[in-house]
Order: C-alpha cells, then sequence, then structure tokens
C-alpha cells in the first residue's frame, strides 16, 4: 500500500534560498495529479432487487442503466450486504462493514466496535483515497453513513460527506427521505426549505441537476483532472414517489398479478443469460399469498403499490439518462468508468399489503387491508409514504428468495453493472458469473486506475483492503473465480459463500441463535438457492459455518444482535450525543435538525414549553404530514396536534390565551393500555384542557425532523392554517422539551 | 502517529461475547474540554487604525466595543503583523506568519516556503485545536487565507475555513468585498446574497454568526463553540447605509490636522496612549489641511464621514452579537476578543478614490473622478478609500500605514472581555504583546494543549506566548520580550523595550535601508529615534531580525507587491479555458491570467428569438472587469477600467440560429482594439484604451451570466443569457505588455 498524499505535495523544498529574492531560486512542490486518469461515476440504487431492471428480467423501461450494460459488463454473481448503511460503508470502503465499525444503521451505536454506526477512520473512503492523489470528489444524494445524532449543527462532522473525502455533498443524510420536501445538506448545513414548495419539485431530479451542475463547474475549471461523482438515489427506496405521468405509464400493466410477473421476469432472465441455464424460480414466499387466491379488492389493492414503484424507477432511470446525456455532451462519457449497484434487494418492510406510512414498519404495526384500502388513492399521491407489499418485493428480487435483511439472495444479490472507459481492452456487452461482492469495487477501481489503497491516511494506519479486484474477471468471462470466503450478517441472519457454496441461516427475531437452522447451497449448480443440502452434506455445512464463526471473529461481527432499528437506535445513547441529556432548549431560528438528533419521545412522558408573546403560529413542529406532533397557536387558543399516521389528535384550549405574554405547556403523559397516553395543556401553570391519545408510536415518531417557530418542510399539523410553514408571529426565545423520566436508554447517565 | 480522539478509536472497554445478551457494550467518553472551558468568540476588524475606535480616543460612535472595553480590558500595547493574510494566519496558529507560509498576502505563491500564501498544514489552527477537544468551530466572514487558485467551485478545499478547522463557513474568501453585492461562499460552494434590497454585508454576516450560535447552542448545550468574525469593515470599499453616514455630516470639516489632536487628547485621557505623547510630524505625501482647496476638502471630508459611518455601522453589528450571547446566556461564559488586523490603510494615496479598483489596475486616481461622485460614497456605486491624511489621523498617534512596520502599520486595538475573569475591569493594559500571543491565550483560557501531531503531521511549535496573566494581573510584567516583523521589505524588531524599524522602498538594496531605534517603552508614537546615540543596540538589533529571519522563515526578502502575480506556480498555467455556461470562477491563478495579453473569447450560442439577449462572459463586477454579452440583440463589449467603460457594440443583430462569436482584444505597449466576430466574420472593430492590466484583484469569471454585481451598467444583475449556450473558450496569447508595476508606489 502506498503512503497517503498531501493536496500540497511533499514537503520539501527544491530551490535556494539567499538573503533577497533576486539571488534566490524558487520551487513549487509536485502535487499529486492524476491527469489522464478516468472520472469514476458510482450510481446507487436503493432497495432495488435483483430483477427489477430492464437488463436484469424486469419489464419496467430501463433503457439508460440498460445501454450503460450494453457498453459494459453487466454482473449476475455480484453480493452486497443486507442493508444500507453497511453496503455503503463497504462500496465506498472495500472493507467488510463490520470491520469498519458499520455492521448495522448508521442510526446505532450499539457500543461495540463492529457496531458502531460509522466508517472508523482506519478506512479511507474511495473518495479520500482518489482526493489524495488529485480527484475532484464530489457526492450528491443519499449518505446514511454519518452518526445520525451527529447530524446537527454542532456536528462533529468528521463524518459527514466532507469529512469522508468528499469536497462538495449535496444530498440527504438519512436513510430514506420525501422526494417532494427532502430534508437537504449541501456540503456542512442544512439548506432550508423553500416557503412555498415548487409543485414540479422531485428531489431525484433535483440530485441529477447538481449533478450535472458539479460537472459543468469541474469540467470548466479543472478538465485536466478527473473527477469521482458519488451519486446515490433516494430511489427505489420508500417512499415511492414518482411524478404522475411516470406512474400513469404503468396503469394496468400488473394486473395479471405477481405470480405472472415473476414468472415472465424469471423466464426472461433465462433467455437472456441472467441467470443460468436450469435455475429454479424459487417458491413462492411462504407469507405471499397466491395472486390467484387474492379477493378482487386487494388486487386492486396491491396493484397500485407496483404501478407506483415500477414509476419510480423508470422517472430514476430517465434522470440517470440526463447526466450521461450531459456527459456526452461535454465531452467526459468516454473518459468514464460507471459503476451502477443496488445497496441490497427488494425491501420488506411493507409488509403483507404495502404501507402508506413507512412508519409503520418502524413501529412494528403493518396497517391492515381494509386500513389501506381506505387509502388506495393516496398510494400514487405527493403525500402517502409508501412501500410495497412482500409480494411484489418478491418480484423484485425474481428469481430469489427472502428480501433486504435477510442473508439469502433475495436480501444480499443485487444489480452491478461496470461500463468501462472507452478504449482498452474492455469487453461491451457481456456477462459474468463469478461471484464478486461490494468490498471488490473500491479495488476493482484502484486497479483500473493504477493506483494503491495508502496505508496510513490522516496519520491513521490504515485496515487492510479486504476485496479483491474484478479486473481479471472483467477481462475474460472464464477467469477462474478466486478461492475465497465471504461472510455475511444482518440482524442475526447470517451466511457464508467459500468455493461456490453457501450456507445461510435466517434468524427469527428474539430467538436462541443456536436453534437457527443453518441452510446448504451448491450455489454454481443452484442460483436461487432450491435444493438444500444441510442434511446431506453435514460435514460440508459444518466447515462453512466454524468458517463462519472464524470470520464473524475475524471482522468484528460479534456480538450478534438482532434487535430492531427503533428500539436500537433509542436505547444505546452515547455519552457525546445530543440526546444523552433530557431537557432541550431550542433557540428559536435555529435551523431544522434531523430526526436521529431530536428528543426520543416515543413511549415517555413528556412536556414542551415555551414563554411567549401573542402571536399565532408553530412553536415547534416533529415530523411530517405523515406522522408527527406540533405545539401551535392557531385562532388565539393554544393547541396541541397529534398527528398519528395522518390522523389528527387536536387538543385546543377552550378559553383564548390571554393577550399579554404566557407560558404555554403540554405535558403527553403514557397512561397504557398499549401507547395510550394523557394530553394537559396548560397556560401560566393552569390546566386549560385535557385529551386523550388512544394511539402514540411505539418507537418512532417520524422520518422528518423538528423545528421550532415554524413548521417546515412537509406540515405536520392538520389542514386550516394555510399553506407554507406557520411561523409564531410573536416573542419566542426559546421551546423547551424536557423528558419526564430522565434520558432515554440504559446504565448511563446524563451529561448535564 | 497521532492520538486525535475525534479520529483514533481508543480501546475498547467492554466485553464482546457471541451476542449481545452475554456482552457489556463501551462508549468512549464525550470529547469535551475541560469542565467550564468557555466559549471564544473572536472578532476581526479589517484596517482599523489603532485611533479608531471611541474607546481608543476616536470620534466615531461605537458603543457597543466601548461597552466590551469598560466590561473588559484593552491592549495599548498589542501588535499585529502589516498586512491582512499575515496577521491572520498568526492570529489562527499562534506561530509566525513566514513560518507558516504566509510571508506576504495569500494571493502570491511566490515558490518559497515562507511565501507559499497557504497556512502550512505543520501549522494547526486554533478552529483545528479547539474542535478537536470538542468545540464547535465557525468561522464568518473575511478568510483571505486561499490562495486565489484555490478559489474555484472544484477547489482544492484543504485551505479553505472547512478545510482548516472550520464546521461551517459563511463569507468571501478573498481580502475585501462589495459590502452591498459581496461574492459570497458557503462551505465550499458559492452562494448568492439572501437579498439585493437593504443587502449590507455586515448585517448578513452577523444574522449568520447568530444563526450559527443559536443552532449549536440548541443541538449541543454541553459543549462550548468557536466563532470567527471577521469583517469587510473597514477595509475598503467603504460602504454603510446611508443613514450612519448622514450622521457624520461635517463632523470632519475640521480637517485632519485638528482631528489627530483631537484624538490624541482623548487617547491620553482614555489612557490607551501614555502622557506626554506628542504627534509625530505628517507622513510624507499628506498635505496640510490648510494647504487644501475647498473642493478637497469637501471631498476628503465627505470620505472620512462615509468611514465614520462605516465604523459605526459596523460597532452596531458586533453589538448585536454581543445582545445576542447576553440574551441567550452566553455571553457570561465567552472569551470575547476584538482586534484589528493592521493600521489603518494608506492606499487611498493623495486623494483617495471612488474605485479602489483603479489602484489595484495601477491606473491613475484623478481627483475629479471622485469628486464627481461625491453624493454617491459609500454607496453601490462606488468602491471608495479614503485619502491617506485619514488614515494618518487614524493611526494616531503612529506613523505610516498598514503594509508598514512603523507603528501605524503594526500596533492595532485588542479588546479582551470576559465577564468575571479579568480584573479592574474598564483597565487599560500596557504588556507587548503580539498576535501569534492571542492563540495560546485562547489556549489557556480553555485549558486546551496544542498538538505536537495533527492528522500525521508534526507540528511546528506554538511561538506566542499566553496573555491570560495580564486578564488577572492587569499590571504584571509583560511575558513577550522580542519580536520581529517584516512586511514586503520592511522591516522591524521589538526586543526588551527597544524597537529598530526601518521602512524600504521597492528596488533599492536591502542593505541600504536604514534602521531607525526607538525607546518604546517611552516613546510609544516613535518619535525620538536613538540610532545615532546607540549604534551598538541598533545592530544588535539588526542581528536579532536576521537571525529570527533565518528562524522563521522570512527569507528570501522580497519587496514587489502586485507584480509577484506573474511569479505563478507552473502547475497552473494554461492557455485556453473551457467554460460552460453557469460556471463562475477566482481571479488570474484559478483562471485565466489576462494581463498583458492578447485575449480571444469564442462562444458557441444558439438564439431563437430576437430577446435572446444575455452575458457569454463576464469577468468582473461594477468596480472593474469585462463584459461580453448580446443586447438588443447585438453583440457588445464592454471594457470597464475601474469605472471608466469602453463600450464596443455590433452594429448589426446577430442573425437567429446557431452561431459562433467571437470577441478579441488584441494589443500591444502603444494600444489596443476589440474586434468582433459572427461565424468568422468581423462585424466590427474599436480601439479601446489597452489590455488588460495585472492585479486586477478578485475577480470572478462568469459564463453564461452575471452576478450579484453587474460589470456593465447597460444591464442589471443578474444577467443570464437566454438564449442556449454552448461553450465559451478563452484563448490568451502570450504576454506582450509588460504588467503594471508599482502602483503601490505610493507608499
Amino acid at each position: 500500500m502506498a503512503e497517503q498524499h498531501h493536496p500540497d505535495g511533499a514537503d520539501e523544498f527544491a530551490g535556494r534560498i539567499g538573503r533577497t529574492y533576486r539571488d534566490s531560486v524558487p520551487s513549487w512542490p509536485d502535487r499529486p495529479t492524476s491527469a489522464g486518469r478516468p472520472n469514476v461515476v458510482f450510481v446507487v440504487l436503493d432497495d432495488m432487487g435483483f430483477g427489477s431492471l430492464g437488463c436484469y428480467g424486469s419489464e419496467i423501461e430501463t433503457p439508460h442503466m440498460d445501454s450503460l450494460a450494453a457498453d459494459g459488463v453487466q454482473f449476475t454473481n455480484f453480493h452486497v450486504t443486507a442493508l444500507c448503511s453497511p453496503t455503503r460503508a463497504s462500496l465506498l470502503t472495500g472493507r467488510n462493514h463490520h470491520a469498519v465499525g458499520m455492521a448495522y444503521l448508521s442510526h446505532v451505536d450499539d457500543g461495540f466496535p463492529g457496531y458502531r454506526g460509522r466508517i472508523t477512520h482506519r478506512a479511507a473512503t474511495l473518495a479520500e483515497m482518489l482526493r489524495g492523489h488529485g480527484y475532484n470528489t464530489v457526492a450528491v444524494g443519499k449518505w446514511h453513513l454519518t452518526p445520525m445524532d451527529e447530524t446537527t449543527a454542532a456536528g462533529p462532522y468528521d463524518q459527514w460527506p466532507l469529512g469522508r473525502g468528499f469536497e462538495r455533498y449535496y444530498g440527504f443524510l438519512e436513510g430514506l427521505t420525501d422526494h417532494y420536501f427532502p430534508e437537504l445538506y449541501r456540503d456542512n448545513h442544512p439548506v432550508p426549505p423553500p416557503d412555498e414548495p415548487d409543485p414540479n419539485y422531485h428531489l431525484t431530479t433535483d440530485l441529477v441537476d447538481r449533478a450535472i451542475d458539479y460537472v459543468r463547474d469541474q469540467t470548466s475549471i479543472a478538465p485536466e483532472k478527473p473527477f469521482f461523482l458519488y451519486l446515490a438515489f433516494g430511489a427505489t427506496h420508500t417512499p415511492f414517489q414518482a411524478p404522475a405521468a411516470f406512474v400513469e405509464k404503468y396503469r394496468g400493466r400488473y394486473d395479471e398479478g405477481w405470480d405472472v410477473i415473476r414468472r415472465r421476469r424469471y423466464e426472461r432472465q433465462l433467455a437472456t443469460g441472467v441467470i443460468p441455464p436450469g435455475t429454479r424460480l424459487a417458491p413462492r414466499d411462504a407469507r405471499v399469498p397466491a395472486w390467484a387466491d387474492l379477493t378482487p379488492e386487494a388486487r386492486r389493492l396491491y396493484v397500485r403499490f407496483q404501478e407506483v414503484y415500477a414509476g419510480f424507477l423508470d422517472h430514476t432511470d430517465h434522470e440517470l439518462g440526463r447526466l450521461l446525456a450531459y456527459l456526452a455532451e461535454v465531452g467526459r462519457i468516454d473518459d468514464t468508468l460507471v459503476v451502477l449497484v443496488s445497496d441490497n434487494g427488494a425491501s420488506q418492510e411493507g409488509g403483507p399489503h404495502g404501507v402508506v406510512d413507512t412508519t409503520s414498519y418502524e413501529n412494528g404495526r403493518f396497517p391492515t387491508l381494509a386500513e389501506n384500502l381506505a387509502r388506495i388513492d393516496e398510494i400514487d399521491g405527493r403525500v402517502a409514504h409508501v412501500n410495497y407489499p412482500l409480494g411484489w418485493a418478491q418480484v423484485g428480487n425474481t428469481p430469489l428468495k427472502r428480501f433486504k435483511q435477510n442473508t439469502h439472495a433475495g436480501g444480499i444479490r443485487t444489480a452491478m453493472i461496470l461500463r468501462p472507459p472507452r478504449g482498452g481492452p474492455w469487453p461491451r456487452g457481456e456477462k459474468r458469473e463469478q461471484f464478486h461482492h461490494v468490498i471488490d469495487v473500491v479495488p476493482t477501481v484502484l486497479d483500473l486506475l493504477g493506483l494503491d489503497a495508502p496505508a496510513v491516511c490522516n496519520g491513521l494506519e490504515q485496515l487492510p483492503v479486504d476485496g479483491i479486484s474484478m479486473r481479471p474477471t472483467l477481462l475474460d468471462a472464464a477467469a477462474p473465480v478466486v478461492d475465497r470466503v465471504q461472510y455475511f450478517e444482518t440482524l442475526g441472519h447470517r451466511a457464508i459463500w467459500k468455493d461456490g457454496w453457501k450456507a445461510v441461516a435466517f434468524h427469527e427475531r428474539g430467538a436462541d441463535y443456536d436453534q437457527d437452522r443453518w441452510e446448504l447451497y451448491h450455489l454454481e449448480k443452484d442460483f436461487s438457492e432450491c435444493a438444500d443440502l444441510a442434511a446431506q452434506l453435514p460435514d460440508k455445512l459444518a466447515e462453512l459455518v466454524d468458517a463462519w464463526w472464524a470470520e464473524a471473529a475475524r471482522n468484528r461481527v460479534l456480538p450478534l444482535d438482532d434487535r430492531g432499528f427503533a428500539e436500537r437506535a433509542t436505547v444505546n445513547i452515547r455519552p457525546d450525543s445530543p440526546r444523552s441529556r433530557s431537557r432541550y432548549v431550542y433557540l428559536n431560528g435555529m435551523h431544522h435538525i434531523g430526526t436521529g438528533a431530536a428528543p426520543v419521545v416515543a413511549g415517555h412522558p413528556f412536556e414542551i414549553s415555551a414563554e411567549i408573546g401573542p402571536g399565532e403560529g408553530v412553536l415547534l413542529a416533529h415530523g411530517s404530514i405523515n406522522s408527527g406532533y406540533a405545539l401551535l397557536v392557531r385562532d388565539g387558543h393554544l393547541e396541541f396536534d397529534f398527528n398519528h399516521y395522518g390522523r389528527h389528535h387536536v387538543t385546543r384550549s377552550a378559553e383564548p390565551l390571554p393577550a399579554g405574554p404566557c407560558h404555554v405547556a403540554v405535558r403527553v403523559q403514557p397512561t397504557g393500555p398499549g401507547t395510550a397516553a394523557r394530553v394537559t395543556l396548560r397556560v401560566d401553570g393552569r390546566s386549560v384542557a385535557e385529551g386523550a391519545l388512544a394511539e402514540t408510536f411505539e418507537h418512532f415518531v417520524a422520518f422528518q425532523g423538528l423545528d421550532v417557530g415554524a413548521d417546515r418542510f412537509s406540515p405536520v399539523r392538520r389542514d386550516g392554517t394555510g399553506a407554507g410553514p406557520f411561523p409564531f408571529s410573536g416573542r419566542l426565545r426559546h421551546v423547551v422539551v424536557e423528558l419526564l423520566d430522565g434520558v432515554p436508554g440504559r446504565g448511563h447517565t446524563a451529561v448535564d | 502517529m497521532a492520538s486525535d480522539p475525534r479520529l483514533e478509536p481508543q480501546p475498547f472497554g467492554g466485553v464482546i461475547g457471541d451476542t449481545v445478551g452475554t456482552s457489556v457494550p463501551w462508549w468512549a467518553p464525550a470529547v469535551r474540554p475541560r469542565d467550564g472551558a468557555p466559549n471564544v468568540v473572536v472578532i476581526v476588524l479589517d484596517d482599523v487604525g489603532y485611533g479608531q475606535l471611541g474607546c481608543y480616543g476616536a470620534a466615531t460612535a461605537t458603543p457597543a466595543m466601548d461597552a466590551l472595553a469598560a466590561g473588559g480590558a484593552r491592549y495599548r500595547n498589542f501588535h499585529v503583523t502589516g498586512l491582512c493574510s499575515t496577521t491572520r494566519s498568526s492570529l489562527l496558529t499562534g506561530r509566525n506568519h513566514h513560518a507558516v507560509g504566509v510571508g506576504f498576502l495569500a494571493d502570491f505563491d511566490t515558490g518559497f516556503p515562507g511565501y507559499r500564501g497557504a497556512v502550512s498544514v505543520k501549522a494547526a489552527t486554533i478552529a483545528e485545536m479547539l474542535r478537536d477537544a470538542g468545540y464547535g468551530t465557525y468561522a464568518v466572514g473575511k478568510w483571505h487565507l486561499t490562495p486565489p487558485a484555490h478559489m474555484t467551485p472544484a477547489g482544492p478545499f484543504h485551505q479553505w475555513p472547512t478545510g482548516r478547522g472550520f464546521d461551517r463557513y459563511y463569507g468571501f474568501l478573498w481580502g475585501e468585498d462589495d459590502q452591498w453585492a459581496p461574492d459570497l461562499w458557503e462551505d465550499q460552494h458559492h452562494v448568492e446574497p439572501p437579498r439585493t434590497e437593504g443587502y449590507h454585508l455586515s448585517e448578513d454576516l452577523v444574522d449568520r454568526a447568530r444563526r450559527y450560535v443559536a443552532d449549536h447552542v440548541s443541538a449541543a448545550p454541553d459543549r462550548p463553540f468557536f466563532l470567527y468574525l471577521a469583517f469587510g469593515a473597514c477595509h475598503a470599499p467603504h460602504q454603510a447605509p446611508r443613514a450612519y453616514i448622514d450622521r457624520y455630516r461635517g463632523r470632519f470639516d475640521h480637517g485632519w490636522d485638528v482631528e489627530r489632536e483631537q484624538v490624541l487628547r482623548r487617547q491620553i485621557a482614555l489612557g490607551v496612549v501614555p502622557p506626554g505623547t506628542t504627534l509625530p510630524p505628517p507622513n510624507d505625501g499628506v498635505a496640510r489641511w490648510s494647504d487644501l482647496g475647498p473642493d478637497e476638502r469637501r471631498l476628503y471630508a465627505r470620505m472620512q464621514e462615509v468611514f465614520a459611518g462605516f465604523m459605526e455601522h459596523t460597532d452596531a453589528q458586533i453589538g448585536r452579537v454581543v445582545d445576542y450571547l447576553r440574551e441567550i446566556g452566553e455571553l457570561d461564559n465567552t472569551l470575547l476578543l476584538v482586534l484589528s488586523d493592521n493600521g489603518a490603510s494608506g492606499e487611498g494615496g493623495q486623494f483617495g478614490s471612488a474605485n479602489e479598483y483603479r489602484y489595484f489596475l495601477g491606473l491613475a486616481d484623478r481627483f475629479e473622478d471622485a469628486l464627481e461622485q461625491i453624493d454617491e460614497l459609500g454607496g453601490p456605486a462606488t468602491h471608495n478609500h479614503y485619502p491617506s491624511g485619514w488614515a494618518q489621523a487614524g493611526n494616531t498617534p503612529l506613523k505610516l500605514y498598514k503594509k508598514h512596520t512603523f507603528g501605524g502599520g503594526v500596533r492595532a486595538p485588542l479588546i479582551a472581555h470576559w465577564p468575571g475573569r479579568i480584573a479592574e475591569r474598564g483597565s487599560v493594559r500596557a504588556q507587548f504583546h503580539h498576535v501569534i500571543d492571542v492563540l495560546p491565550t485562547v489556549l489557556e483560557a480553555t485549558g486546551v494543549t496544542a498538538p505536537e501531531t495533527y492528522r500525521g503531521v508534526p507540528q511546528l511549535p506554538v511561538h506566542g506566548v499566553s496573555m491570560a496573566y495580564t486578564f488577572r494581573e492587569p499590571a504584571a510584567a509583560g511575558r513577550r520580550r522580542q519580536q520581529y516583523f517584516e512586511t514586503a521589505g520592511h522591516r522591524g524588531i521589538v526586543r526588551d523595550g527597544y524597537k529598530a524599524v526601518t521602512t524600504h522602498e521597492p528596488g533599492k538594496p536591502f542593505d541600504d535601508d536604514v534602521f531607525a531605534l526607538y525607546r518604546l517603552d517611552t516613546d510609544f508614537a516613535e518619535n525620538h529615534d536613538l540610532a545615532a546615540a546607540e549604534p551598538e543596540l541598533v545592530g544588535e538589533l539588526v542581528r536579532a531580525w536576521w537571525a529570527d529571519a533565518r528562524a522563521y522563515g522570512v527569507l528570501p526578502l522580497d519587496d514587489r507587491m502586485q507584480t509577484r502575480v506573474a511569479v505563478k506556480d507552473p502547475a497552473w498555467k494554461r492557455s485556453r479555458y473551457r467554460l460552460l455556461p453557469g460556471a463562475r470562477l477566482a481571479n488570474g491563478p484559478a483562471g485565466p491570467d489576462f494581463a498583458g495579453r492578447d485575449v480571444t473569447i469564442t462562444a458557441k450560442v444558439d438564439r431563437r428569438r430576437t430577446d435572446d439577449d444575455g452575458i457569454l462572459l463576464a469577468y468582473g463586477r461594477r468596480a472593474a472587469g469585462f463584459a461580453f454579452f448580446v443586447r438588443a440583440g447585438r453583440l457588445v463589449f464592454d471594457l470597464n477600467l475601474a469605472g471608466r467603460h469602453t463600450v464596443v457594440t455590433a452594429p448589426d443583430p446577430l442573425p437567429l440560429g446557431p452561431s459562433t462569436v467571437t470577441a478579441t482584444l488584441r494589443g500591444g505597449a502603444g494600444g489596443a482594439a476589440v474586434t468582433l466576430a459572427v461565424d468568422g466574420a468581423v462585424v466590427h472593430r474599436a480601439p479601446v484604451p489597452g489590455l488588460l492590466p495585472a492585479g486586477l484583484g478578485c475577480l470572478s469569471l462568469q459564463c453564461g451570466h452575471n452576478s450579484p454585481s453587474p460589470v456593465s451598467p447597460l444591464y442589471s444583475a443578474p444577467y443570464t443569457f437566454a438564449g442556449t449556450l454552448r461553450e465559451v473558450l478563452v484563448d490568451l496569447g502570450d504576454r506582450t505588455v509588460e504588467v503594471a508595476p508599482a502602483p503601490l508606489a505610493m507608499d
């Protein structure tokens, strides 16, 4: 591995210094240069299953991505991790995700080295590596690699995109965002939303516009320097949101149902060589009913979800096409290496009937068929946060088993296209069947560029790069599969790949890991994991399971943890977290803060209070039109609007507020049963209204964060207060949020 | 190897079993400075002389700063370097400016380690140090420590504020900006000012500073913050809301000579100048006020009214910062420092200027030009600077100006405010100190230590010493014995109360410079030269100067000013630039070096409508530059030499549809001409005064648009090309005219 480079070049002065400049010889350091090396563009799609792109057998129209495959190499045996943050950590570092500290999501620091929710600085990202060699670097879109409680103004910023090697950033730091009301950040600061949203706005379009902007600037200024563009779409993660025209295009195309569509994809995959001859179509998932058995009502509902998904992916492809066209227009496409990958398989987080509010998954309460039917016309609107039902997710993963989160192929085998720069020995329009993993991307890029990973970066000795270069595979369809072992682990689901064999164990949350049943597949002959050989070949299985434990120990996979996202994110509060306190004083005028840094109120008694002067508007709002809560003054009355998945429970003071300054407060006290709670409004210490909430949130309020003095982005409060953020018009210095049972979490004390 | 708590994970303190149930989690302790570590706010004023604050004897009302002084301490023997970038590099690193590579301005890299124009990575900044101790770090305003070659949307960014330890940044990167229409950057990208109506940069900067504080305190009330707030004020252009300026109408009609006397009297009464101090004779080139004609007096008095309004407006903004800190309850736990980066600027010369770009361009500034614009001074139409007579009054009772190593260049106001931590509130400190001592003071106050290795790079020692002892013991003996000074060949050294100092005339042998010797302890204004009486002491001090010069990277001595721009790192040289519409980049080093060269601008356009007008390529702003655009369907080239416009307009409208249009500026020492052509056919040719001169300041090159400040009065900004613009090519010829020599001879 190479030494690190500093952008100012080596420190040696090669000139001569006399008494004055006239008797001296100047010299300038040699700066690292990558002139002549190609640009690198990563396109990361989100939650897109193996069989979702046209070139992977889908009927969804993705001509631009297909053209990349036609112009490059399409991998059919490419693996990732089963989740967003871990795949991204591996994609950018070339190391195993537990090894760099990203076992799980960046929302969580479980308190173990593999589970920090942050990439150790001992693993430089490709951006850090390439910048050190004179590349320009830019990230656009989803990040999901900053600990979420470090996304406020107070940082720290060392895990923001600019802290990890990118020179510019525009996108969202969360795992998902609303495509019409995105919580955007630019470089190190939040982007205030427009007071009046543009009705034609769509995040995907915006991201591509920014990528084009950057290419334009960079091409004008430093055309001799190559760039690394990391473009990570919000699509096609929930919420599925696409312009109407794109959804309309798919109206009626899914009426035949998921069984027929899945079989068609499977047949196309066989016909086009995406899957080897003889591959079986994995049986329908046990939780997915046969389409033929569904009621017309259920079919009518489910079809709508898939139409939105198809439009969403088609729109993404369309927008990517604009970027590719721009690169061609300014003459840089030929010199560009493009890597397109999905971060994991299609999502099971829509549950059996799909969801219209994505947070219902986080709270473990999937809506019933009837609930969804009642909201069927919201599905392709601008408000809903949609994820599709399991049946369509399995279509997305055709011909594979299971889903995102799982270590069966449906979770971890994805689309991957590598389109090399023009010229050179590179094949075009071919497919590759060799096993590869997302950790191989960085070594491949470095290999193609003729660079080494640094041994030391920022003064820190670096972890070895775990991946191997795919260059031999790229050059030769018959290149031998590299002798290697690759483990997988997510939420207790485990797997290991070795010499074409795969052992995999599904883990039921809360169950004893020792009771997990390991399955054994000879992947070389059984692409879709349909013939379990565990009973026949116990020794082979034992060998693989032993290898899994060895890899687990080596890569910081232990201790195994199967707790869910909302639970882990709210009980494991680091001492350094802004959440490690029970009292929050939010000054009026502060920027929006993300939900991952907002107080953990779900399940806790809490109070929101403020000293206010006469006026109207929102004092505090957390969440979006989909879910959340807001304290506001309207028509002279104090209101607490609790928005439970779009159903508003408004507690309102009986009397108008006094004419002068006053102290207002709302207290929410869990009462049970379940998540029921009592709401009390007080003015100057006197109770002015009481209300009862039959249901609150189990774990998680909303993906949209918190504002004081206004209700920005997608509005939490119910209609009737006009459009826009409804800023509080009176005097408001700050709003206090207090968790009345202390700091959430276990076993450590608050800093203050 | 670094041991950085932010980057380097500490040894795991928990227990790892096979599952979470059999394991004990562990988290690293929070990264925090010691208990009670204060917030730190450093406010940097620009080109504000020793006598330009109310609490330092000025007639200008500066109630907010006066209140800070009354609640804290003022320093009367605090020194800086003679220039902007250099003082800032020392302020932020606690090291001598040559030692960290900023011997002169950030604008130039002349190829020597002391003159890189960028702070060496061997000198971590105070922001880097405080950030790693748990502080939130925010920079707002002027930076002037990024090489202009890096001031592009593509960076590189490692010498931007966010590259040098600041979490967030909002401001302007160069040495000065238009207060009404600045070129602003946020973090690492360009931004337009939030509004045009009623906009003023100082107000915007303070709005932003308050917002940074609000965000920080809301998110992390248990962690202190460091706010670095560097105003463009009161560097030229002197621009302030009219109401502030008009408050001073008639207040300076008595002229600069009388003003100096009045300032000195007040200074002595305030204790910021020792009793018995007398005014030195006027600087060379400053006329007696009584010798001026009525128009001159009228113009110059107005220029000072504008400056005073600018100063008071700045003070009001500082007041908004202090009020906010008090309102949110943070002021009591905040160490707040206010200082100026160097003395008042004599760059306005004899007449002052309505457009300082004449100075940057090496054009003669005529009295009549400024007089003509007297009623517009301070507004958006001028880029004005007062005459050196007022700078001399601003530096009362000291000699010379900014850039010099005499007191007028290097002695600066410093106010320290830290409730409960400063003894004898409102008193004046007399210990000799230097701007390199600020960082050690802050480190002592916060309990943070300077790293020996930062991000793997072994660090230079901190050269400064803490001044925190002066907070507690107002009369303690000073802890700094010696300090060298050097700026553009002007040299000085202070040791044990004595100062040896010389000016240097560019081009003359350095050995011909004659050092004067002053007993600074008793001769505040450097009036009594003891060199003839104590030649041995002079020799000793000069030898000490050379020793420091060698130790701190001052050599080789260099007396070039703007012409340093011609000494460019060969890595950046290009003769063709291809700009895509929407692109924007900073001046010379990052973009085309127009100075003294033929220039051909080729634009590929497609106009569908007769009103598809707008900018093809604009360089600069209202104050200076050029613009090539389509207006009323015709090609126009406007060469704006500091407000003197030569407009070349094609006689016929451009045909609709695709075309390739060019503007060629060609010439030599004898003059120049602009040729406009369409699809290779010349459509117009007209003479212009000359090629572009050197040292055009920091102007941005904008393709397909011009904002926020219009180069030409023929349109208003933003002016964006309405047709399709494919690309603009800029081709440079060889340099045919020697680039402008020494407009700075006036110093």
